[in-house]
Protein backbone atom coordinates (compact mmCIF):
# COMPACT_ATOMS: atom_id res chain seq x y z
CA UNK A 1 0.00 0.00 0.00
CA UNK A 2 2.90 2.58 1.26
CA UNK A 3 4.92 1.71 -1.90
CA UNK A 4 1.84 2.27 -4.05
CA UNK A 5 1.04 5.64 -2.47
CA UNK A 6 4.78 6.73 -3.09
CA UNK A 7 5.16 5.78 -6.61
CA UNK A 8 1.72 7.64 -7.29
CA UNK A 9 3.25 11.32 -6.12
CA UNK A 10 6.42 10.04 -7.50
CA UNK A 11 4.17 10.48 -11.12
CA UNK A 12 2.34 13.79 -9.99
CA UNK A 13 5.45 14.78 -9.51
CA UNK A 14 7.11 13.88 -12.38
CA UNK A 15 4.12 15.28 -14.70
CA UNK A 16 4.30 18.39 -13.18
CA UNK A 17 7.80 18.73 -13.72
CA UNK A 18 7.38 17.62 -17.58
CA UNK A 19 4.59 19.87 -18.35
CA UNK A 20 6.97 22.50 -16.74
CA UNK A 21 10.00 21.57 -19.04
CA UNK A 22 7.10 21.21 -22.17
CA UNK A 23 6.41 24.89 -21.29
CA UNK A 24 9.97 25.78 -21.46
CA UNK A 25 11.43 24.47 -24.70
CA UNK A 26 14.90 24.58 -23.36
CA UNK A 27 17.63 23.06 -24.79
CA UNK A 28 19.46 22.59 -21.82
CA UNK A 29 16.35 21.53 -19.62
CA UNK A 30 15.77 18.52 -21.83
CA UNK A 31 18.95 17.61 -21.86
CA UNK A 32 19.36 17.39 -18.37
CA UNK A 33 15.91 15.55 -18.19
CA UNK A 34 17.67 13.29 -20.67
CA UNK A 35 20.85 12.82 -18.40
CA UNK A 36 19.27 12.14 -15.59
CA UNK A 37 16.91 9.58 -17.64
CA UNK A 38 20.40 7.93 -18.58
CA UNK A 39 21.81 7.80 -15.24
CA UNK A 40 18.53 6.12 -13.84
CA UNK A 41 18.93 3.81 -16.63
CA UNK A 42 22.27 3.22 -15.98
CA UNK A 43 21.89 2.67 -12.35
CA UNK A 44 19.03 -0.10 -12.92
CA UNK A 45 21.15 -1.89 -15.52
CA UNK A 46 23.45 -2.14 -12.18
CA UNK A 47 21.00 -3.17 -9.86
CA UNK A 48 19.91 -6.14 -12.43
CA UNK A 49 23.49 -7.79 -12.11
CA UNK A 50 23.35 -11.34 -10.22
CA UNK A 51 26.80 -9.97 -9.36
CA UNK A 52 27.58 -6.20 -9.09
CA UNK A 53 30.31 -4.68 -11.07
CA UNK A 54 30.45 -0.63 -10.57
CA UNK A 55 31.99 -0.15 -13.85
CA UNK A 56 28.36 -1.19 -15.53
CA UNK A 57 26.94 2.11 -14.23
CA UNK A 58 29.62 3.93 -16.56
CA UNK A 59 29.48 1.67 -19.29
CA UNK A 60 25.72 1.99 -19.88
CA UNK A 61 25.78 5.93 -19.42
CA UNK A 62 28.02 6.61 -21.69
CA UNK A 63 27.02 3.75 -23.92
CA UNK A 64 23.30 5.05 -23.64
CA UNK A 65 23.83 8.88 -23.72
CA UNK A 66 25.66 8.33 -26.59
CA UNK A 67 22.80 6.10 -28.52
CA UNK A 68 20.40 8.48 -27.70
CA UNK A 69 22.41 11.59 -29.48
CA UNK A 70 22.77 9.58 -32.54
CA UNK A 71 18.54 8.90 -32.48
CA UNK A 72 17.13 11.79 -31.22
CA UNK A 73 19.12 14.41 -33.31
CA UNK A 74 18.41 12.97 -36.89
CA UNK A 75 14.73 12.31 -35.55
CA UNK A 76 13.84 15.66 -34.28
CA UNK A 77 15.76 17.34 -37.38
CA UNK A 78 14.98 14.80 -40.23
CA UNK A 79 11.78 12.91 -39.88
CA UNK A 80 9.98 14.85 -37.49
CA UNK A 81 11.18 18.33 -38.82
CA UNK A 82 10.30 19.47 -35.20
CA UNK A 83 10.60 23.33 -34.28
CA UNK A 84 12.65 23.25 -32.26
CA UNK A 85 14.25 19.48 -32.81
CA UNK A 86 14.12 19.41 -29.60
CA UNK A 87 10.66 20.33 -29.57
CA UNK A 88 10.49 18.23 -25.68
CA UNK A 89 6.54 16.99 -25.66
CA UNK A 90 7.93 14.73 -28.78
CA UNK A 91 11.82 14.36 -27.92
CA UNK A 92 11.40 13.21 -24.46
CA UNK A 93 8.73 10.50 -24.70
CA UNK A 94 10.76 9.54 -27.64
CA UNK A 95 14.00 9.34 -25.74
CA UNK A 96 12.80 7.77 -22.98
CA UNK A 97 11.45 4.86 -25.38
CA UNK A 98 14.96 4.59 -27.08
CA UNK A 99 16.30 4.60 -23.61
CA UNK A 100 13.85 1.58 -22.20
CA UNK A 101 14.90 0.10 -25.39
CA UNK A 102 18.80 0.56 -25.61
CA UNK A 103 18.73 -0.22 -21.98
CA UNK A 104 16.73 -3.52 -21.68
CA UNK A 105 18.51 -5.13 -24.98
CA UNK A 106 22.29 -3.96 -23.43
CA UNK A 107 21.08 -6.11 -19.80
CA UNK A 108 19.87 -8.94 -21.72
CA UNK A 109 22.98 -9.42 -23.94
CA UNK A 110 25.19 -8.73 -20.74
CA UNK A 111 23.62 -10.82 -18.45
CA UNK A 112 23.23 -13.47 -21.41
CA UNK A 113 27.48 -13.19 -21.58
CA UNK A 114 27.92 -13.76 -18.67
CA UNK A 115 25.98 -16.60 -17.66
CA UNK A 116 26.90 -18.77 -21.15
CA UNK A 117 30.79 -17.79 -20.43
CA UNK A 118 29.90 -19.38 -16.71
CA UNK A 119 27.91 -22.28 -17.97
CA UNK A 120 30.35 -22.92 -20.60
CA UNK A 121 33.66 -21.79 -19.05
CA UNK A 122 35.19 -25.49 -19.55
CA UNK A 123 34.88 -25.13 -23.20
CA UNK A 124 36.17 -21.35 -23.55
CA UNK A 125 39.04 -22.48 -21.39
CA UNK A 126 39.87 -25.48 -23.31
CA UNK A 127 40.29 -23.05 -26.26
CA UNK A 128 42.40 -20.64 -25.07
CA UNK A 129 44.52 -23.21 -23.65
CA UNK A 130 44.57 -24.48 -26.94
CA UNK A 131 46.26 -20.96 -27.97
CA UNK A 132 43.13 -19.42 -28.86
CA UNK A 133 42.04 -15.46 -28.46
CA UNK A 134 39.88 -14.37 -25.66
CA UNK A 135 37.30 -13.19 -29.07
CA UNK A 136 37.82 -16.45 -31.03
CA UNK A 137 37.39 -18.32 -27.40
CA UNK A 138 34.27 -16.69 -26.48
CA UNK A 139 32.96 -16.14 -30.11
CA UNK A 140 29.94 -18.15 -29.80
CA UNK A 141 28.37 -16.87 -26.68
CA UNK A 142 28.97 -13.48 -27.69
CA UNK A 143 26.63 -13.99 -30.91
CA UNK A 144 24.06 -15.98 -28.83
CA UNK A 145 24.12 -13.05 -26.54
CA UNK A 146 23.76 -10.16 -28.87
CA UNK A 147 20.59 -11.91 -30.05
CA UNK A 148 19.31 -12.64 -26.80
CA UNK A 149 19.66 -8.53 -26.67
CA UNK A 150 17.78 -8.10 -29.73
CA UNK A 151 14.90 -10.41 -29.21
CA UNK A 152 12.42 -7.81 -27.57
CA UNK A 153 13.70 -5.00 -29.78
CA UNK A 154 13.04 -7.54 -33.10
CA UNK A 155 9.67 -8.96 -31.60
CA UNK A 156 8.54 -5.38 -31.01
CA UNK A 157 9.00 -4.77 -35.05
CA UNK A 158 7.36 -7.94 -36.29
CA UNK A 159 3.89 -7.14 -34.48
CA UNK A 160 4.21 -3.15 -34.17
CA UNK A 161 0.75 -2.24 -35.74
CA UNK A 162 -1.22 -5.28 -34.89
CA UNK A 163 -0.36 -5.46 -31.52
CA UNK A 164 0.97 -2.36 -30.47
CA UNK A 165 -0.24 1.19 -31.15
CA UNK A 166 2.86 2.57 -30.85
CA UNK A 167 3.19 6.10 -29.37
CA UNK A 168 4.16 8.37 -31.95
CA UNK A 169 1.77 7.33 -34.20
CA UNK A 170 -1.05 7.88 -31.74
CA UNK A 171 0.23 11.00 -30.57
CA UNK A 172 0.63 12.14 -34.42
CA UNK A 173 -2.74 11.12 -35.47
CA UNK A 174 -3.84 13.16 -32.13
CA UNK A 175 -2.26 15.88 -33.27
CA UNK A 176 -4.16 15.68 -36.72
CA UNK A 177 -1.65 14.13 -39.08
CA UNK A 178 -3.05 11.44 -41.41
CA UNK A 179 -2.63 7.62 -40.53
CA UNK A 180 -0.41 7.07 -43.89
CA UNK A 181 1.74 10.01 -42.90
CA UNK A 182 1.81 8.55 -39.54
CA UNK A 183 2.69 5.13 -40.53
CA UNK A 184 6.18 6.47 -42.28
CA UNK A 185 7.08 8.30 -38.87
CA UNK A 186 6.08 5.40 -37.15
CA UNK A 187 8.15 3.11 -39.59
CA UNK A 188 11.14 5.61 -39.51
CA UNK A 189 10.93 5.83 -35.83
CA UNK A 190 10.85 1.81 -35.50
CA UNK A 191 14.26 1.85 -36.88
CA UNK A 192 15.83 4.25 -35.09
CA UNK A 193 14.97 2.18 -32.09
CA UNK A 194 16.00 -0.72 -33.48
CA UNK A 195 19.18 0.87 -34.34
CA UNK A 196 19.87 1.87 -30.93
CA UNK A 197 19.41 -1.37 -29.39
CA UNK A 198 21.64 -3.06 -31.88
CA UNK A 199 24.50 -0.75 -31.51
CA UNK A 200 23.65 -0.81 -27.19
CA UNK A 201 23.81 -4.53 -27.33
CA UNK A 202 27.27 -4.56 -29.60
CA UNK A 203 29.40 -1.93 -27.49
CA UNK A 204 27.64 -3.52 -23.81
CA UNK A 205 28.45 -7.23 -25.24
CA UNK A 206 31.75 -5.71 -26.73
CA UNK A 207 32.72 -4.02 -23.59
CA UNK A 208 31.92 -6.64 -21.36
CA UNK A 209 33.60 -9.06 -23.49
CA UNK A 210 36.79 -7.09 -22.93
CA UNK A 211 36.38 -6.87 -18.84
CA UNK A 212 36.50 -10.53 -18.55
CA UNK A 213 39.29 -11.38 -19.93
CA UNK A 214 42.69 -10.41 -19.30
CA UNK A 215 45.34 -8.92 -21.70
CA UNK A 216 47.40 -12.19 -21.73
CA UNK A 217 43.61 -14.50 -23.13
CA UNK A 218 42.92 -15.34 -19.45
CA UNK A 219 39.17 -16.01 -17.90
CA UNK A 220 38.30 -13.18 -14.66
CA UNK A 221 36.25 -16.78 -13.97
CA UNK A 222 35.81 -15.12 -10.43
CA UNK A 223 33.72 -11.98 -12.50
CA UNK A 224 31.26 -13.91 -13.93
CA UNK A 225 27.65 -15.22 -12.60
CA UNK B 1 73.48 -32.75 -18.38
CA UNK B 2 70.08 -32.37 -20.44
CA UNK B 3 68.86 -29.39 -21.71
CA UNK B 4 65.83 -27.88 -18.88
CA UNK B 5 62.48 -27.37 -21.37
CA UNK B 6 60.76 -25.70 -18.35
CA UNK B 7 62.23 -23.52 -15.53
CA UNK B 8 59.80 -22.46 -12.78
CA UNK B 9 60.81 -19.98 -10.39
CA UNK B 10 59.15 -18.80 -7.40
CA UNK B 11 56.00 -19.13 -8.70
CA UNK B 12 53.51 -18.38 -6.39
CA UNK B 13 49.27 -17.83 -6.76
CA UNK B 14 46.56 -16.82 -4.74
CA UNK B 15 43.04 -16.60 -4.99
CA UNK B 16 41.41 -13.52 -6.61
CA UNK B 17 40.74 -11.17 -4.15
CA UNK B 18 36.65 -11.42 -4.50
CA UNK B 19 37.03 -14.95 -3.39
CA UNK B 20 39.43 -14.75 -0.66
CA UNK B 21 38.38 -15.07 2.72
CA UNK B 22 39.25 -12.53 5.05
CA UNK B 23 43.27 -14.01 5.97
CA UNK B 24 45.12 -13.14 2.40
CA UNK B 25 45.36 -17.30 1.49
CA UNK B 26 48.05 -18.01 -0.60
CA UNK B 27 47.16 -21.45 -3.38
CA UNK B 28 50.74 -22.01 -4.15
CA UNK B 29 53.35 -20.49 -2.06
CA UNK B 30 56.90 -19.97 -3.50
CA UNK B 31 57.49 -22.64 -5.67
CA UNK B 32 60.72 -23.90 -7.86
CA UNK B 33 61.89 -26.73 -9.67
CA UNK B 34 62.86 -27.54 -13.14
CA UNK B 35 61.53 -30.02 -15.84
CA UNK B 36 64.59 -31.65 -18.49
CA UNK B 37 63.73 -32.15 -21.59
CA UNK B 38 62.10 -35.82 -22.70
CA UNK B 39 61.63 -35.81 -18.73
CA UNK B 40 58.21 -37.26 -17.29
CA UNK B 41 57.88 -35.63 -13.70
CA UNK B 42 55.36 -36.86 -11.25
CA UNK B 43 53.31 -34.39 -9.89
CA UNK B 44 51.70 -36.11 -6.77
CA UNK B 45 49.81 -34.70 -3.70
CA UNK B 46 46.26 -35.16 -2.14
CA UNK B 47 43.26 -33.65 -3.40
CA UNK B 48 42.97 -29.83 -3.12
CA UNK B 49 47.01 -29.62 -2.74
CA UNK B 50 47.13 -27.44 -5.74
CA UNK B 51 48.42 -29.88 -8.26
CA UNK B 52 45.70 -28.20 -10.85
CA UNK B 53 45.79 -24.73 -9.63
CA UNK B 54 49.56 -25.21 -10.32
CA UNK B 55 49.16 -26.74 -13.88
CA UNK B 56 46.75 -23.96 -14.76
CA UNK B 57 49.32 -21.61 -13.35
CA UNK B 58 52.31 -23.38 -15.98
CA UNK B 59 49.77 -23.12 -18.63
CA UNK B 60 49.12 -19.08 -17.76
CA UNK B 61 45.51 -19.38 -18.03
CA UNK B 62 45.74 -17.91 -14.23
CA UNK B 63 48.31 -15.37 -13.27
CA UNK B 64 50.95 -16.24 -10.67
CA UNK B 65 51.57 -13.05 -8.13
CA UNK B 66 55.18 -13.41 -8.47
CA UNK B 67 57.93 -16.23 -10.13
CA UNK B 68 57.88 -16.78 -13.63
CA UNK B 69 58.71 -19.74 -15.71
CA UNK B 70 61.63 -20.37 -18.58
CA UNK B 71 60.65 -22.24 -21.55
CA UNK B 72 63.95 -23.39 -22.97
CA UNK B 73 65.40 -20.82 -21.52
CA UNK B 74 62.73 -18.05 -22.40
CA UNK B 75 61.21 -16.12 -20.17
CA UNK B 76 57.52 -16.75 -20.69
CA UNK B 77 57.10 -12.99 -21.33
CA UNK B 78 58.60 -13.19 -24.25
CA UNK B 79 55.97 -15.70 -25.41
CA UNK B 80 52.50 -14.30 -26.80
CA UNK B 81 50.11 -16.39 -25.12
CA UNK B 82 48.91 -18.24 -28.48
CA UNK B 83 52.45 -19.12 -28.80
CA UNK B 84 53.42 -20.25 -25.30
CA UNK B 85 50.28 -22.41 -25.16
CA UNK B 86 51.08 -23.74 -28.29
CA UNK B 87 54.62 -25.30 -26.66
CA UNK B 88 52.88 -25.74 -23.13
CA UNK B 89 49.86 -27.70 -23.62
CA UNK B 90 47.47 -28.44 -20.79
CA UNK B 91 45.47 -31.48 -20.57
CA UNK B 92 42.34 -30.44 -18.07
CA UNK B 93 41.54 -32.96 -15.41
CA UNK B 94 38.12 -33.61 -17.30
CA UNK B 95 38.67 -33.88 -20.38
CA UNK B 96 36.61 -31.35 -22.78
CA UNK B 97 35.10 -32.02 -26.21
CA UNK B 98 34.33 -28.76 -28.16
CA UNK B 99 31.11 -28.72 -29.92
CA UNK B 100 31.15 -30.71 -33.32
CA UNK B 101 32.69 -33.51 -34.70
CA UNK B 102 36.19 -35.57 -34.08
CA UNK B 103 37.26 -34.18 -37.16
CA UNK B 104 36.00 -30.60 -36.12
CA UNK B 105 37.74 -31.06 -32.73
CA UNK B 106 41.06 -31.97 -34.44
CA UNK B 107 40.55 -29.47 -37.17
CA UNK B 108 40.17 -26.07 -34.72
CA UNK B 109 43.60 -26.41 -33.72
CA UNK B 110 45.09 -25.69 -37.33
CA UNK B 111 42.21 -23.49 -37.93
CA UNK B 112 44.48 -21.83 -34.73
CA UNK B 113 47.37 -21.79 -35.80
CA UNK B 114 47.77 -22.16 -39.44
CA UNK B 115 51.05 -22.08 -40.00
CA UNK B 116 51.28 -25.52 -38.03
CA UNK B 117 51.78 -28.49 -40.84
CA UNK B 118 48.97 -30.07 -41.47
CA UNK B 119 48.48 -33.79 -40.36
CA UNK B 120 45.84 -36.22 -41.22
CA UNK B 121 43.07 -36.45 -38.93
CA UNK B 122 42.69 -40.55 -39.23
CA UNK B 123 46.72 -40.07 -38.05
CA UNK B 124 46.19 -38.32 -35.18
CA UNK B 125 43.35 -40.70 -34.16
CA UNK B 126 45.88 -43.42 -34.92
CA UNK B 127 48.39 -42.11 -32.52
CA UNK B 128 46.23 -42.24 -29.52
CA UNK B 129 44.33 -45.42 -30.45
CA UNK B 130 41.55 -44.90 -31.43
CA UNK B 131 39.59 -45.70 -34.42
CA UNK B 132 39.31 -43.46 -37.66
CA UNK B 133 35.38 -44.15 -38.23
CA UNK B 134 34.97 -42.07 -35.03
CA UNK B 135 35.87 -38.68 -37.09
CA UNK B 136 32.35 -37.78 -38.11
CA UNK B 137 30.84 -38.84 -34.54
CA UNK B 138 29.91 -36.05 -32.66
CA UNK B 139 32.60 -35.44 -29.74
CA UNK B 140 30.31 -34.58 -27.18
CA UNK B 141 28.95 -38.34 -27.38
CA UNK B 142 32.22 -40.09 -26.92
CA UNK B 143 32.75 -41.48 -23.24
CA UNK B 144 35.02 -39.93 -21.06
CA UNK B 145 38.01 -41.89 -22.08
CA UNK B 146 37.75 -41.50 -25.88
CA UNK B 147 37.41 -37.95 -25.21
CA UNK B 148 40.45 -38.02 -22.90
CA UNK B 149 42.41 -39.60 -26.14
CA UNK B 150 41.10 -37.39 -28.12
CA UNK B 151 42.22 -34.04 -25.96
CA UNK B 152 45.48 -35.78 -26.24
CA UNK B 153 45.15 -36.42 -30.27
CA UNK B 154 44.79 -32.08 -30.30
CA UNK B 155 46.76 -31.33 -27.88
CA UNK B 156 49.27 -33.75 -29.99
CA UNK B 157 48.54 -31.66 -33.27
CA UNK B 158 49.50 -28.68 -31.79
CA UNK B 159 53.67 -30.35 -32.25
CA UNK B 160 53.68 -29.24 -28.30
CA UNK B 161 57.38 -29.46 -26.56
CA UNK B 162 55.53 -29.34 -22.64
CA UNK B 163 52.46 -31.37 -21.69
CA UNK B 164 50.73 -30.71 -18.68
CA UNK B 165 48.73 -33.64 -17.65
CA UNK B 166 45.86 -32.81 -15.08
CA UNK B 167 45.16 -36.06 -13.57
CA UNK B 168 44.25 -37.49 -16.89
CA UNK B 169 43.45 -41.09 -15.19
CA UNK B 170 41.45 -39.29 -12.83
CA UNK B 171 37.93 -40.45 -14.83
CA UNK B 172 39.23 -43.79 -15.68
CA UNK B 173 38.55 -47.24 -14.91
CA UNK B 174 41.90 -49.06 -13.81
CA UNK B 175 42.18 -51.15 -17.33
CA UNK B 176 42.12 -47.43 -19.41
CA UNK B 177 43.99 -45.99 -16.38
CA UNK B 178 46.50 -48.15 -17.41
CA UNK B 179 46.23 -48.16 -21.27
CA UNK B 180 46.29 -44.16 -21.04
CA UNK B 181 49.43 -44.05 -18.69
CA UNK B 182 51.45 -46.66 -21.22
CA UNK B 183 50.21 -44.42 -24.04
CA UNK B 184 51.31 -41.29 -22.77
CA UNK B 185 54.55 -42.86 -21.96
CA UNK B 186 54.93 -44.21 -25.62
CA UNK B 187 54.12 -40.88 -27.37
CA UNK B 188 56.05 -38.49 -25.04
CA UNK B 189 59.47 -40.99 -25.45
CA UNK B 190 58.74 -41.34 -29.38
CA UNK B 191 58.53 -38.01 -29.71
CA UNK B 192 60.86 -36.67 -27.18
CA UNK B 193 58.34 -34.59 -25.03
CA UNK B 194 58.73 -33.24 -21.55
CA UNK B 195 55.86 -33.83 -19.40
CA UNK B 196 54.31 -32.93 -15.96
CA UNK B 197 52.05 -35.58 -14.77
CA UNK B 198 49.76 -34.66 -11.83
CA UNK B 199 48.11 -37.35 -9.86
CA UNK B 200 46.97 -38.13 -6.05
CA UNK B 201 47.34 -41.96 -7.01
CA UNK B 202 50.84 -42.90 -6.25
CA UNK B 203 51.05 -46.38 -8.57
CA UNK B 204 50.45 -43.97 -11.42
CA UNK B 205 54.45 -42.67 -10.80
CA UNK B 206 55.55 -45.71 -11.66
CA UNK B 207 55.81 -44.00 -15.54
CA UNK B 208 57.77 -40.58 -14.07
CA UNK B 209 61.26 -40.28 -13.83
CA UNK B 210 61.28 -38.09 -11.18
CA UNK B 211 58.17 -36.73 -8.94
CA UNK B 212 57.61 -33.74 -6.65
CA UNK B 213 55.45 -34.04 -3.81
CA UNK B 214 52.83 -31.03 -3.28
CA UNK B 215 51.13 -30.14 -0.25
CA UNK B 216 50.00 -27.42 0.92
CA UNK B 217 50.76 -25.39 -2.17
CA UNK B 218 54.23 -26.36 -0.80
CA UNK B 219 57.13 -28.32 -3.02
CA UNK B 220 58.42 -30.50 -0.21
CA UNK B 221 59.86 -33.58 -1.50
CA UNK B 222 62.15 -33.54 -4.69
CA UNK B 223 63.83 -36.82 -5.53
N1 LIG C 1 38.65 -20.63 -8.30
C1 LIG C 1 38.77 -21.11 -7.05
N2 LIG C 1 37.94 -20.69 -6.08
C2 LIG C 1 38.06 -21.14 -4.82
N3 LIG C 1 38.95 -22.02 -4.43
C3 LIG C 1 39.80 -22.50 -5.34
C4 LIG C 1 39.77 -22.05 -6.70
N4 LIG C 1 40.72 -22.70 -7.37
C5 LIG C 1 41.33 -23.50 -6.47
N5 LIG C 1 40.79 -23.38 -5.26
C6 LIG C 1 41.23 -24.08 -4.04
O1 LIG C 1 42.60 -24.32 -4.17
C7 LIG C 1 42.95 -25.56 -3.61
C8 LIG C 1 43.74 -26.37 -4.61
O2 LIG C 1 42.89 -26.80 -5.63
P1 LIG C 1 43.39 -27.67 -6.85
O3 LIG C 1 44.54 -26.98 -7.49
O4 LIG C 1 42.23 -27.97 -7.71
O5 LIG C 1 43.89 -28.99 -6.13
P2 LIG C 1 44.14 -30.44 -6.73
O6 LIG C 1 44.11 -30.35 -8.21
O7 LIG C 1 45.48 -30.81 -6.20
O8 LIG C 1 43.07 -31.32 -6.20
C9 LIG C 1 41.67 -26.22 -3.16
O9 LIG C 1 41.56 -26.08 -1.78
C10 LIG C 1 40.59 -25.42 -3.87
O10 LIG C 1 39.44 -25.35 -3.05
MG1 LIG D 1 42.97 -31.23 -9.58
Amino acid sequence: MSDFVVISWQHVGYAAGLSYVFSQRSLGLTMLIFVLMVLVAAVNAYTMETRRHLSTIALFFFTLLFVLIIIIVPVGKLILSLKPWFLPQYIIPFGGMAIGNAMTAGILAQNTLRRLLKAEQSIVETKLALGAGCFTSAYPQLVASVKTGLVPTINTMMVVGLVHIPGIFGGVVLAGVSPVEATKYQIVVMYMLAMGASLTTFIVSWATLNSLFTSRAQLRAEELG
Amino acid sequence: MRETALTVENLAVSLPPQLACSRSQRLLNGINFQLGHGEMLGLVGDSGSGKSTLLRALARLIEPDDGRVLLFGRDWDEFTPRLYRRKVCLLSQVPVALPGTVEDNLGYVFHLHRNLPRVDPRHLLMEVNLPPHLLTQNAETMSVGEKQRLALARALAMQPQVLLLDEPTSALDETNAVQVLDLLTAICSRKGLSAILATHIREHLRIAHRKLLLSDGEVTENE
